[in-house]
C-alpha cells in the first residue's frame, strides 16, 4: 500500500500539471510578457538553435508565438550593427576575432558553426540587426525586440565609442519607427543617456545586479524599467520598482521551478530559455 | 484531451506493432519470443520514457510502445507523449555472448500542445530518428536489461496558429537510451 502510493506521488509529481493561477501586479496591465531569451533560448546543455540567428528568432515568434524575443547587439570596426552574444566569434562560427575588431563586409560571411550541432539543412548566417528590425517591427502586430547591447571590445580591451553605438541603434530604430516595440538594454548608464538625448521616444531598460541600487540609477536616467536575473531579485524589492514607475523583466528562467518562483514575484515580462513551457504555465 | 492524445498514441503504437508481427515469418513461430520493456532516453528533447512490446525473430528485435517526455528543460510540462519504435539487429547471433552487443535503428516522437497567448495555437511535433550500438544484459529469470548510445538527427515541427507555414527545424541529435526487459516467452 505505501509502495503504491509512494509510486503515484512520483508519477503525480512528475507529470503534474501545476499552472501559474495567480493575479499579477505589475505595470503591464497584469499580464507577463514572454521573451525568447536570445530568439528562442539558450539551451541546458547545447544549443538546438544558435542564439541570435535567424532561425531561433522565427521559432520563438513565428512557431511558438512568443510575445517577443530578446538579441545581443554588438558593432562592427565600421560601424555596422550584428546580432551576436559571444564575446569572442571562433566561440559560435567559423571566424574569428572579435566582432568590433571584423569588417562587415566580413562579418556578412560568418556563419553559425555547431560541430557536432552543425545544422544539417540550415545554413545560418549573423544577422546584422536593421534587417532583423525591418522584418519584424513592419508587421501588423509586431513583437517586443529587446536589445541587449554588447559594447565592450574584448579583444581590443576597450568599450566601444558609445557615441557611434547609440547613433548606429538611434538610427536603425528610427529607420522602422520601433519606437513602441524596441526596447534598448545596457549595464551603463551612459549609451542609455545618449540614446535618450537623440530621442525621447526611445524605450530603454537598464541591466542590474541589485534593484535598490538599479532604481537609484534608472530613474534619473528616465530608464522604463529593470532587466535582472529572478535570483537576485525579491517580491518586495520588484514591488518598490513599480512604486518607482519602473517595470521588471527577469531573466534565468528555464525549468518550472524557476517560472513559478519568477511569476510570483509579479514581474512584467519573463526573458525565459524555455519558451513552451512558460506559456503553458501562463496560459 | 488528453486521455484522447494518449489514446490515439497507444492505437498507433498497437498498429506499428501489429504490422510487425504481420511482417514477421509467421511459419518460424518457434523462434518467435515476445517482451514487454521499459526504457528511459536523454536526449534533444530531454529525457522521456517509453513501454513498448518487443518481438525477437533470430537475429532481429522490434518494439514499439507510447512514449512520454518528462524533462521540462526542453519541452512543456503538459502532454508531450509520443511512440517509441525501433529495430535491433544483433551480429554474433546465434552465439551465445555474456553480454550480446546489436545495433539498433530507433524512432522516438512527441507530441504536445502549442500554447500561445491567443489560446489558437495547434500541436508541435518533435521527431527523433538515430542509429546506436548497445549491449543486452540478462539480469535473472525473466529479466534483462539493456542500454545504448544513439546518434541521429531531430525534426522540430513548429505549427503556430497555421496562419503561417510550419516552422521546421532539424539538426544532429545524441541519444543515451537505457531500460529494462520482461520476457513472456521463453527468451
Amino acid at each position: 500500500m505505501r509502495k503504491s502510493l509512494t509510486c503515484t506521488l512520483i508519477i503525480l509529481s512528475l507529470f503534474g500539471c501545476e499552472r501559474f493561477d495567480e493575479e499579477v501586479v505589475n505595470l503591464n496591465n497584469g499580464r507577463v510578457d514572454v521573451i525568447g531569451h536570445g530568439g528562442s533560448g539558450f539551451g541546458a546543455l547545447y544549443e538546438t538553435h544558435p542564439p541570435n540567428s535567424s532561425i531561433a528568432i522565427e521559432r520563438a515568434l513565428d512557431g511558438l508565438h512568443a510575445d517577443g524575443v530578446e538579441v545581443d547587439v554588438q558593432m562592427s570596426s565600421d560601424g555596422v550593427l550584428y546580432l551576436y552574444h559571444d564575446e569572442r566569434l571562433e566561440s559560435m562560427t567559423h571566424c574569428t576575432s572579435c566582432i568590433g575588431n571584423q569588417l562587415s563586409s566580413d562579418l556578412d560571411q560568418c556563419h553559425y558553426a555547431w560541430g557536432i550541432n552543425d545544422n544539417l539543412s540550415q545554413d545560418q548566417a549573423l544577422l546584422r540587426l536593421k534587417g532583423v528590425l525591418e522584418t519584424y517591427i513592419n508587421r501588423s502586430n509586431p513583437p517586443e525586440i529587446y536589445l541587449d547591447i554588447k559594447a565592450f571590445n574584448f579583444c581590443a580591451e576597450a568599450t566601444e565609442d558609445l557615441q557611434r553605438f547609440a547613433q548606429e541603434l538611434h538610427d536603425a530604430i528610427t529607420a522602422v519607427d520601433g519606437f513602441d516595440h524596441v526596447i534598448v538594454g545596457s549595464r551603463g548608464v551612459a549609451l542609455l543617456t545618449t540614446l535618450k538625448s537623440m530621442d525621447a521616444r526611445i524605450r530603454t531598460v537598464l541591466d542590474v545586479d541589485d534593484i535598490p541600487e538599479g532604481i537609484e540609477k534608472a530613474v534619473p536616467a528616465a530608464c522604463e524599467g529593470l532587466v535582472i536575473s529572478y535570483a537576485l531579485a525579491s517580491k518586495q524589492e520588484v514591488q518598490n520598482a513599480h512604486q518607482a514607475g519602473l517595470k521588471v523583466t527577469f531573466f534565468g528562467v528555464r525549468g518550472r521551478r524557476s517560472c513559478l518562483e519568477a511569476l510570483k514575484m509579479h514581474p512584467d515580462a519573463i526573458q525565459t530559455d524555455n519558451i513552451e513551457l512558460l506559456q503553458q504555465i501562463l496560459y | 484531451m488528453i486521455l484522447r492524445r494518449i489514446s490515439a498514441q497507444f492505437r498507433r503504437a498497437l498498429l506499428v506493432s501489429t504490422l510487425l508481427l504481420v511482417t514477421t515469418n509467421v511459419n518460424a513461430q518457434e523462434s518467435l519470443s515476445y517482451d514487454l520493456r521499459a526504457s528511459t532516453t536523454f536526449s534533444f528533447t530531454g529525457y522521456g520514457s517509453a513501454l513498448a512490446f518487443g518481438l525477437q525473430h533470430k537475429a532481429f528485435q522490434w518494439y514499439a510502445g507510447p512514449r512520454v517526455v518528462w524533462s521540462d528543460a526542453y519541452l512543456p510540462l503538459e502532454s508531450p507523449w509520443g511512440v517509441s519504435a525501433g529495430m535491433r539487429w544483433f551480429p554474433n547471433y546465434p552465439l551465445q555472448q555474456r553480454f550480446p552487443s546489436f545495433v539498433v535503428v530507433d524512432f522516438q516522437s512527441a507530441r504536445y500542445p502549442g500554447a500561445c497567448a491567443s489560446g489558437d495555437c495547434l500541436d508541435n511535433t518533435v521527431r527523433e530518428l538515430s542509429i546506436g550500438y548497445g549491449l543486452d544484459v540478462p539480469i535473472a529469470g525473466k529479466w534483462g536489461a539493456y542500454s545504448s548510445i544513439h546518434f541521429g538527427t531531430y525534426f522540430e515541427r513548429l505549427n503556430g496558429d497555421g496562419s503561417r507555414n510550419p516552422i521546421v527545424t532539424n539538426n544532429y541529435n545524441a541519444m543515451l537510451l537505457a531500460g529494462v526487459r520482461y520476457h513472456l516467452s521463453a527468451p
